[in-house]
This record gives C-alpha cells, structure tokens and sequence, in this order.
C-alpha cells in the first residue's frame, strides 16, 4: 500500500540543497557515505567480507545511476525506521545534527538525492539474518513512497536508483560521476568502480599516495610533489609529510610557491575517513602555519553538523599542536640539511616563520638570525646584523623609523625598521632568549640629540631663528634645536618622542568632539600635554636654513619657520590638525602676498 | 595618492593587523591605518580604520588608546546621523567604559558622563539597557561598593537581555567575578562551571574566569581544581608581555602554592616595565604590584641566595649583576602598590583600593604548596 510523508518534503531538499550542503553534487558523497557505513556494518559482523562499490551510469531516455554495494544491508523493519527518521528530521530543521545511528544517517542522506532525481527506488536485503527477504523501497519528490517485499533474491547489499531530474543531466554523465566519485570518494579504503556500458573505471585503487611506499626520500619528495601538481594544478616549493596520533592523522603539507594574501581563506583538502569533508577547513593547522597547503585524512575527528568542517575541541587542538610540531620539525631539518632552500623558503614565508619563533622559544633559537629585517643601511639578517653590531638597535613603528632612516644611514647607524607585523614583539624577547644579546628601542628624538653640534659661532648664527622657532612652535608642543647634520639637503628633521602620535591623534579628536568627551580626551592627556613631544631640528649644513637664519624680516622668517614644520609634518605623513592646517594656509597666502608685493 | 589607492593601502595594513593577532603591533599598525585616513581627509575611511583600532586596542590591553579614536567615532555620528550609524558603536561603547574606569587620570565625574552619555544614546536608539545595567554594576564592583552592587546586580539581572548585551558567557563570567566580590566564594565557582567545562566561551571567556576562580577554589580547599585552571590559562598568557592583570592572578596563585620558580618567570616576562607613561595610573600596574610584592615576600622567606632575574635596564631597582635581593623588590612593589592604591582611591572617592592593598598581606595565610604537573604531552 502506498503511504505519504507527513512531512513537507519539498520544503527538506530545499532546505538541504540551499543550506546544509555546498551543491546538488553532495548526493555522491551522501551515497558514499551510506555505502560506506553499510560496508563497515558489515565488516563487523563478518571480518574477513572484503566490500566494494559500483556505480553504474544507465544512458536511456531519461539518464539514471545506480549506486550498489555488498554492505549490511536493511531489513523491512529497518527501512521504515529511516523513514521515521526523515520526518522527525523536520522538526529540527534548526540544527541539522546528523544522526548517529546508521538507519538514520541512511535516511539522511537519501534525501540529498532528491535534489537531483525526482524518483528514487531502493532495493535492499540485510545481511544479517540469512532468510531475511529483499525489500524494494520507491518514493518521490511529492511526498509519496512505498514498500514491498519482493520475490528477487539478490545477493545481501543496498541498490540505490536515481532518474535523472531535468534540469540536472550534467550529474549524471560518466565523465562527470567519475571526477564526483573520485573527488569525494578518491581515498576511501574501499574499492569504487564506475560502470558506463563496457567501460570500467577504477576511482581509487591507488589509495592515499602519500602511504604508497618509496624506493627513497627523493622519490617520495618527487611523486608527492607530482601529486600536488595534479591535485592543485601548481608546482610547490617543497612538500612535508604530516601525521598526528591524535585525531589519528596522516597527509601532506605542500609548501606554497608564494607569499599568500593574508587575508585569504585556508584551502587545505580534508578527509574523514577517506571522504572528502571539505576543501577550506578551518583549525586544523596552527595559525601561523599560512605557508602550506595540506591533504590529510583523519580518522578520529568530529565533523561539525554539516559535515564540512571539524569541531572544536581538546582533540582539535591536540592535533593542530602535533601538526605545527612536524611543520616546526621540518623547517628544523631544512636548516641542517639545505640551508640555502631555507632562506629561499624564509624569502616567500618570512611572516609565518616569524609567528612561529613567537610562539616557540626553541625555534626562536634556532631562527632568529635567520630573519631579515629591513635596517636603515638595507635589508639583511639578524644574524649578519649581530656579526657587526653588539646591540640590535630598532624602532618600533615604520613612521619615527622613516623620521631618522636617513639621517641615521648618512652617518653609518644600522637601525632596524621592526614596525612590521611581529618585528619589534620578536626583538623585544631576544635578551630573553639568546644569552649576551643586548636589543635597545630607540627613540628617534633622542637619537636626534646625539647630532653633531655647532660650533660657538654657528651657534651664534643659528641663535635668533631657534629663538623665534621655538615660540612659533610652543602651540604645536614641538621644540627647535640646531645640529649639524647630512644629508645636506634635508632643512629640518622632525623627531617624535614616543606616543607622541597618541596625543597627536588626542588633539584631532578633541577637535571635533564634544565637550563630555573633550573633557575625558584631556584627563586623559594628563600631564603629556605640558611639555613638546616634538622637536624640529633644523640642519645647519642646509643652505636654506642658513639663509632663514639671516634674514632681517621677523615676519618672513616666522612664516619660513612655520612652513618648514608643515612641510616636514607632511613629509612624515602626519595628518595635521585643524591648527595646523590653519598655518598651512595662512603662510602660503602669507608667502605669495610677500612675492607678488616684491 | 588617489581615491582607491588610499583604500588599497588601508585595506591593506588592517588585513596586516588581521594577521599581528590582538597585541600592541596590531594596534600601531592601525594607528598608521587612522593617520593615512586623516591625512587625506576621508572621514568615512578614517571610521572604518577608527572601528578596527577601538577593538585592538581594548584586546591588547592599551584601553588608552582606544578613547580617542571612540570619541571621534561619536563626534561624526552626531554630525552626521545619516552617513555614521550611531547604534555600531553600542557594542564598543561598553567596551570603552568598562576599561576607562581603569585609567586613574580619568576623573570620576568624566566617567560618570560617560555612563549618562551611553545611557542617553541608547535610550535614543531604543536600545535595551541591561548593558547600561551591567557597565554601571561593574563600576560599583570596581570602586568597592557593595550596597550599589546589590542593588545594580538585581537591575541588571532583571533587565531583559536584547542584541546590546553582552554574549552569555561574558555575562556569566560578571556573575562569577560579582559573587566573587560579595564574597561568595563557593557560589561563585558553582556558577563558573558552564564556563570551566568549556561549554560557554568567547574571545575573553574562560581566560578572565580562570584568574577570578583560581583563588577562591583554594579558599574552598579545592587546591587542584585550582592547579588545573592555571594550567589552561597559563597557555595562554605565558608568553604575552601584554596581559599584565593575568599574569598577576597567576603569579599570585603560583605563590600561594609555592611554586616560585613558574611565577619568577611570570614576573619577568611580564614586568610591565620599561614605565610606559600612557599606563602609568593603570588598574593593571596595581594588580602587579600586588602580586609581586606578595611573590617577593615569599621569596624573602624562603631564599637563602639572591635570585637570578633577567629584569630591564629601565627598571628603577636594576642590577648589572643579573642578582636580586627579593627583600627590597618586596620593599619596592609595596610602596607601589600603596601608591597607586590612593591615586585610585582619590579618584574613586571610596577607600577600596588601599583596604585591598592591606587586606591582601594575609594572603600567606592561604598558603597552600601544590606541586606543578608537567604539562600533558600531545
């Protein structure tokens, strides 16, 4: 007799198709699945039955599939059982937790295929009573099914038919099924077979190739690089073995040819148990790991509800340590065994290299002298950098660096620009770390103050402009002084003490906001906005500087001053505040006015 | 720089502070992201680079800079309601005065505005007031006041929750930290358990809970529960100089189990000195002192050499030798930590600061030794 769902079974597919799973592709690795649930049922019972997997491509007037295999098989009973599970899964369409027991993740996954077939039928006999009778199970997109016991006797095993659904004929090519079964199915430790006609295709008898074995470690290294080529269509740099006893773990990292787009997602191949669960799984790797590209296979993780990612847990994390243990190995080994490939490889991952010397202190050992760091004489390694310098010298923001890079390059000081991601956190624990290392911040303004200085008649010269510069520059927090100083042709440097950025930003804040929180913003600068947090240092070597210091004019040489300081704001990329923009304008008004009445 | 390279070139250093991960790098790499924004006047840029810093800077634990870059924030929505969405800065806004409480140079009466002021703009914006609720709570709990925290735990716990309200575990860990403060212990740790089992998280969840509970579980004689909850945290904050509050709490219990040699290494790593004079006048600089005055005095008693420390030169008690009499470190966080005691308490306008400070040198009544296991091996 026929009977209905009680359930809206359009309203399940569409839910499947649109949210749970990626594509209408997912019913092959929805069959396989059944298929391979069925097989290790079956293997339980009887150890030494050895299972496969067929998938036939039925050409016709309407294209069909059929999927087959010798596993455990379903009693009548058990048949209605899944159904019973397809309609409780309706009301929990919120969390759709795959169920546990295998009649209920069969049901499960029979649904996806509705997705591409308006028809399916279902003929299966248990395995584990012998005279259980074979049973025939059809149902349809409307809601509708049946089941009978039929008098074929087939050999124990489930018989999955699909009629193709118009609209969906590419899923049901051989090509196509082929690539599918091979894309999910492709590591299973069953054997699958593609049947179309008389051609016969073997998916998987190769089986994982990083556990075939090699004549050599140089073999490995060329056929799984092969692999890698053929899977990801690009040719690595180098590829790791990877394996982890926790979460049961095996596969390869290949290490990418480039420096990757930080903000790009993981695309790393993930198996559970053979199938394919996701190819952009996140939290298997550590975070600093961004220089490979995995295939794996676990055995004992826990897939989330929709299966395409791990959950997070102890065993997760476990294993992301293991993983980042053979990484760190690896590139342990590398600078034993090929230290050249090694600065090749720090060349494209410098980042990654530098987050994992912060998070392991013996690798940090090991490494640090490897790093290249870009100094105020050119790039080079720490390691060269500390053959000719007993303290490492850095500053800690790319900004005040760029503020004294010149100056200190003129006079031979090698300071390093440590204001990119990681720099001045992984040479802050350096004395920490390597016995007898020194590291000192330095701060561009006092660097400025170890400037050669004027002689008493410079001085002279030089006295009544540091005079005027100084009140013009009292608002600005910013105080004058002359040096003497290459390169010749820079007129002033301007020089920031530490957090003086802070209250810069403090003051354009305090510009726009109310007066609650222009009250706050104030405490908050406290007694840091007393004193200058800038100083101008004006070169005495410039011609210009020395002609400014001549001039008679007091108001021709005010606005020369306030010029410079804009000038060398904006030189250092410092938004000026609505102060300073007013002197901006006012001096170049003031300027033009003083040529065009000359 | 045109239009779109100025986009380019911000988008590009917030995917960089993306990858730094919450710290002080983060936070400088998106100061440099506001200054490109301000430099060429785009205000629209200059909030989504500002939004970004807010954030960094509360997680890497310089609450200082967030206040700046939050104002402005404000100030443009108030300018233009239309184009600046005022309820974005809801979620911040909690952010924002929970920590400032924690800057002694913000006086009080700025601070209470600022409560007023999120009050008032979330009326405005029909928001639900449980996260007004729990910041005013918070800040009884912070200056010590036990009648208004009843009272404000009751309002918050009353006010119905909505999308302004903290997620379920920063709720939960504000239940554990009030119990803590009125001193139920027992209840406290009962109520931590979701958080502990690992079945509530977020991004500061279970880290905070580990530090609040770890010593009332040995007040309760529950010392290796306790072991276990430093053991997790201790992952976390081992090598980051910038949670400076956690490493406190930890020190304070590996001292109070005796395990000095785990919490001179703390110490070390977490000295929060070279001064940075932005955090001097730091709710976090008074933990420390606390708990390496404590560590200092257990040392006193128990060295009979001077230890070995790898210590900064910038510290003031700095020794070119590397040796350090743990006598006058003691000597020295104590002063310290009486002196940031008043400052806080002036500020505050209660005495809670200085009565913690004194309360706490009865701390080596609860000592308690308790072996360190080594860690499990994966």
């Amino acid at each position: 007799m026929d009977h209905a769902f009680k359930i809206n079974l359009r309203g399940i597919i569409e839910l499947l198709s649109h949210h749970l799973y990626s594509g209408p592709q997912v019913f092959v690795r929805e069959l396989l699945q059944n298929a391979v649930d069925a097989l290790r049922a079956r293997s339980q019972y009887d150890p030494d039955h050895r299972g496969e997997i067929l998938i036939e491509v039925l050409g016709g007037k309407t294209p069909a599939l059929a999927f087959l295999d010798d596993g455990i098989g379903l009693t009548e009973d058990e048949v209605h059982r899944f159904l019973a599970t397809i309609g409780q899964t309706s009301k929990r369409e919120a969390e759709w937790e795959r169920p546990e027991d295998f009649i209920g993740r069969f049901g499960i996954g029979l649904l996806s295929c509705f997705v591409v077939s308006d028809e399916i039928a279902v003929i299966t006999r248990s395995a584990r009573q012998g005279t259980q009778s074979t049973v025939e199970w059809r149902g349809r997109h409307d809601g509708t099914y049946a089941v009978r016991p039929i008098e074929r006797d087939i050999e124990p095993g489930t018989q999955v038919y699909l009629t193709c659904k118009p609209g969906c004929e590419e899923f049901f090519t051989p090509t196509r099924v082929r690539e599918l079964a091979a894309h999910y199915g492709g590591m299973l430790p069953y054997p699958i077979r593609v049947v179309a006609g008389k051609d016969s295709h073997a998916i998987n008898d190769a089986g994982p190739p990083w556990r075939r074995r090699f004549a050599s470690t140089d073999e490995q290294t060329r056929e799984l690089l092969a692999y890698g080529r053929e899977t990801f269509g690009m040719d690595f740099f180098d590829v790791i073995p990877l394996k982890s006893k926790v979460g049961g773990v095996d596969g390869v990292a290949f290490v990418l040819p480039f420096s990757p787009n930080l903000a790009s997602k993981r695309t790393d191949r993930v198996y559970l148990k053979g199938m394919l669960l996701s190819e952009n799984a996140e939290g298997l790797l550590p975070d600093w790991a961004f220089f490979v590209k995995c295939v794996v296979n676990a055995e004992s993780l826990r897939p989330t509800a929709s299966r395409e990612a791990f959950y997070e847990d102890d065993d997760l994390e476990a294993t992301r340590e293991a993983l980042g243990g053979v990484l760190r190995d690896y590139l342990v080994g590398l600078a034993a065994r090929d230290p050249v490939k090694l600065q090749k490889l720090i060349a494209l991952h410098d980042l990654s290299i530098k987050g994992l010397a912060l998070h392991d202190d013996d690798f940090y050992r090991l490494f640090i002298d490897w790093i290249r760091f870009e100094t105020s004489l050119g790039t080079m390694t720490l390691g060269e950098y500390r053959q000719d310098h007993a303290v490492v010298r850095f500053v800690p923001e790319v900004d005040r660096f760029r503020q004294i890079a010149r100056v200190a390059a003129a006079r031979g000081d090698c300071i390093i620009n440590a204001g990119y991601t990681h720099d001045a956190e992984l040479l802050s624990r350096l004395p920490f770390l390597v016995p007898d290392a020194e590291v000192e911040s330095v701060d561009p303004a006092s660097l400025a103050q170890t400037l050669d200085d004027l002689s008493v008649d410079e001085r002279d010269e030089m006295h009544d402009l540091i005079a005027i510069a100084d009140r013009v520059l009292q608002p600005f927090k910013c105080a004058a002084e002359a040096k003497t100083f290459l390169p010749e042709e820079l007129p002033a440097l301007y020089s920031t003490a530490r957090d003086a950025e802070f209250f810069r930003s403090l003051e354009r804040s305090r510009d726009v906001a109310d007066p609650l929180w222009s009250g706050v913003l104030d405490s908050l600068a406290g007694e840091g906005r007393i004193g200058p947090h800038a100083q101008l240092t004006f070169n005495y070597r410039n011609p210009l500087v020395r002609k400014i210091a001549g001039i008679q004019d007091r108001t021709l040489q005010r606005r020369s001053v306030e010029m410079l300081y804009v000038q060398a704001l904006l030189l250092g990329h410092h938004p000026l505040s609505a102060r300073e923009m007013t002197l901006l304008n006012e001096g170049l008004i003031g300027l033009i006015e003083w040529g065009v009445s000359r | 720089m045109s239009e779109g390279e100025l986009w380019d070139r911000v988008e590009e250093l917030i995917e960089r502070a993306y990858v730094a991960g919450a710290g002080p790098a983060k936070v400088a790499i998106l100061e440099e992201a506001v200054r490109l924004s301000d430099t060429y006047g785009d205000p629209q840029l200059g909030w989504y680079a500002r939004r970004e810093l807010i954030e960094a800077a509360i997680f890497a634990e310089e609450p200082e800079k967030a206040l700046a870059p939050f104002a402005w924030c404000l100030a443009q929505c108030d300018r233009d309601p239309q184009e600046f969405e005022e309820s974005d800065l809801f979620w911040p806004f909690k952010w924002v005065v929970d920590n400032t409480k924690r800057i002694a140079r913000v006086p009080m009466t700025g601070l209470l505005a600022m409560v007023e002021d999120m009050e008032r703009r979330f009326l405005r914006q029909g928001a639900g007031l449980r996260a007004v609720w729990k910041s005013r709570l918070e800040l009884a709990i912070f200056r010590g006041q036990t009648d208004e925290a009843r009272a404000l735990y009751a309002k918050w716990d009353s006010t119905p929750r909505d999308i302004y309200a903290d997620c379920q575990a920063c709720e939960q860990d504000s239940r554990v930290d009030y119990f803590i403060f009125d001193g139920q212990d027992a209840r406290a740790v009962e109520v931590a358990g979701p958080i502990l089992s690992g079945r509530m998280t977020c991004a500061e969840v279970p880290k905070l809970t580990y530090n609040r509970v770890m010593l009332p579980l040995v007040r309760l004689g529950r010392v290796a529960d306790a072991m276990l909850l430093h053991q997790k945290g201790h992952r976390i904050i081992a090598r980051k100089p910038m949670f400076v509050e956690d490493a406190a709490h930890h020190i304070k219990f590996l001292a109070v189990t005796d395990n000095l040699a785990r919490a001179l290494s703390l110490f070390e790593t977490h000295l929060p000195w070279p001064r940075d004079p932005l955090a001097s006048g730091r709710f976090d600089r008074f933990e420390f002192s606390l708990a390496a005055r404590f560590l200092m005095e257990r040392a006193t008693a128990q060295a009979d050499s001077p230890l070995a420390l790898r210590l900064p030169k910038e510290f003031p008690l700095f020794q070119d030798s590397g040796r350090y009499d743990p006598a006058p470190l003691a000597a020295f966080f104590d002063s310290e930590s009486i002196r940031l005691a008043s400052v806080f308490d002036a500020r505050n306008e209660t005495a809670h600061f200085s009565e913690r400070a004194a309360s706490e040198r009865s701390l080596h009544d609860l000592v308690t030794p308790c072996p360190l296991k080594p860690p499990p091996r994966t």
